[in-house]
């Protein structure tokens, strides 16, 4: 006997729950034959997952229900059977485990942040940003192409090139953009760097 | 025993003259410190000669003028460079700290146009940059 009661326990719950299934199945069907929406209450319970569209309505009224909210999670009375318990229980668990689920969509700046952030970081900086060895590489090259007899350099006289070379270009790029600038645009382009040189009159047949 | 006395005779006039000598030789006193500053007037005069045209001729005062010139311009430039040290809270001057000071000034801008090895640059963005980036 303890034991036929040990599984009438078990199961009368699984029995309501079809018992309600059926019941919401049925009343959907007839939704969809009279094409009705149906009953937003019913639906629900049914899916306590399901999304709702956020329309600035909805919103609003959603601010305005969040007392009510707080209220209905207080424990509910003992009246209640077990099933219906553990039913609300999982309903509160499954919305907090989501979002770890579904992992956060990865931050993104918006255009033009980061780009400041980086001016500041560069201005801030007075290394050298050119790579040494592709540095060496050019100048060597070019080296060559002038003279075959001189082909040795001291590694000062190459830093000593490669700080005026970035010093040159970073004036280049300045004067540069306060021509782009000048002509209403934020975007550098090869116009603003041809004037700049023009205007800088250094290495007049360019 | 005389001969040793005589001996000691003779040195002791020989010492009497040197110190009558020493009185009126003075100590050299170096034309810096005459001038009451810190940068070599002497080494300046020389070079002024080997670099002149005049068969190396150069005026006393000239080397002392050109001394007190540079070192008065170091101290404001050195003055200004700690100052840009001691915003930074650090204890030492540094090139960048050198190109800070003298961007900042605006004579000394003008004065010195050449490029300053590892000074960076000055920390500038546009206005019209910063807006639009806002906006967008």
């Amino acid at each position: 006997m303890e034991a036929n009661r040990f599984i009438l326990k078990i199961h009368k719950p699984i029995v309501k729950r079809d018992r309600e299934g059926k019941r919401r199945r049925k009343e959907k069907e007839n939704c969809k034959k009279r094409n009705r929406k149906p009953n937003p209450k019913s639906e629900g319970s049914l899916n306590p997952m399901a999304r709702v569209k956020h329309t600035p309505a909805s919103r609003k009224s959603a601010k305005k229900q969040a007392p009510r909210a707080s209220t209905s999670t207080q424990p509910p009375p003992q009246s209640q059977s077990p099933a219906t318990r553990e039913r609300r229980r999982a309903q509160q668990v499954e919305p907090q485990q989501e979002p770890e689920a579904q992992g956060r969509k990865k931050r993104r700046n918006r255009s033009g942040t980061v780009a400041l952030r980086e001016i500041r970081h560069f201005q801030r900086s007075c290394e050298l940003l050119i790579p040494a060895a592709p540095f060496i590489r050019c100048v060597k090259q070019i080296t060559n192409q002038f003279s075959t007899e001189v082909s040795r350099w001291t590694p000062e006289a190459v830093v000593a090139l490669q700080e005026a070379a970035e010093e040159y270009l970073v004036h280049l790029f300045e004067d540069g953009m306060l021509c782009a600038i000048h002509a209403r645009r934020i975007t550098l382009m090869k116009k603003d760097i041809e004037l700049a040189r023009r205007l800088g009159g250094i290495g007049r047949p360019w | 025993m005389a001969g040793k006395g005589g001996k000691g005779l003779v040195a002791g006039k020989t010492t009497a003259a040197n110190k009558d000598k020493d009185k009126d030789k003075k100590r050299p006193v170096s034309r810096s410190s005459r001038a009451g500053i810190q940068f070599p007037v002497g080494r300046i005069h020389r070079q002024l000669k080997q670099r002149v045209q005049a068969n190396g001729r150069v005026g006393a005062t000239a080397a002392v003028y050109l001394a007190s010139i540079l070192e008065y311009l170091t101290a404001e430039v050195l003055e200004l460079a700690g100052n840009a040290s001691k915003d930074l809270k650090v204890k030492r001057i540094t090139p960048r700290h050198l190109q800070l000071a003298i961007r900042g000034d605006e004579e000394l801008d003008t004065l010195i146009k050449g490029t300053i090895a590892g000074g960076g640059v000055i920390p500038h963005i546009h206005k019209s940059l910063i807006n639009k980036a806002a906006k967008e």
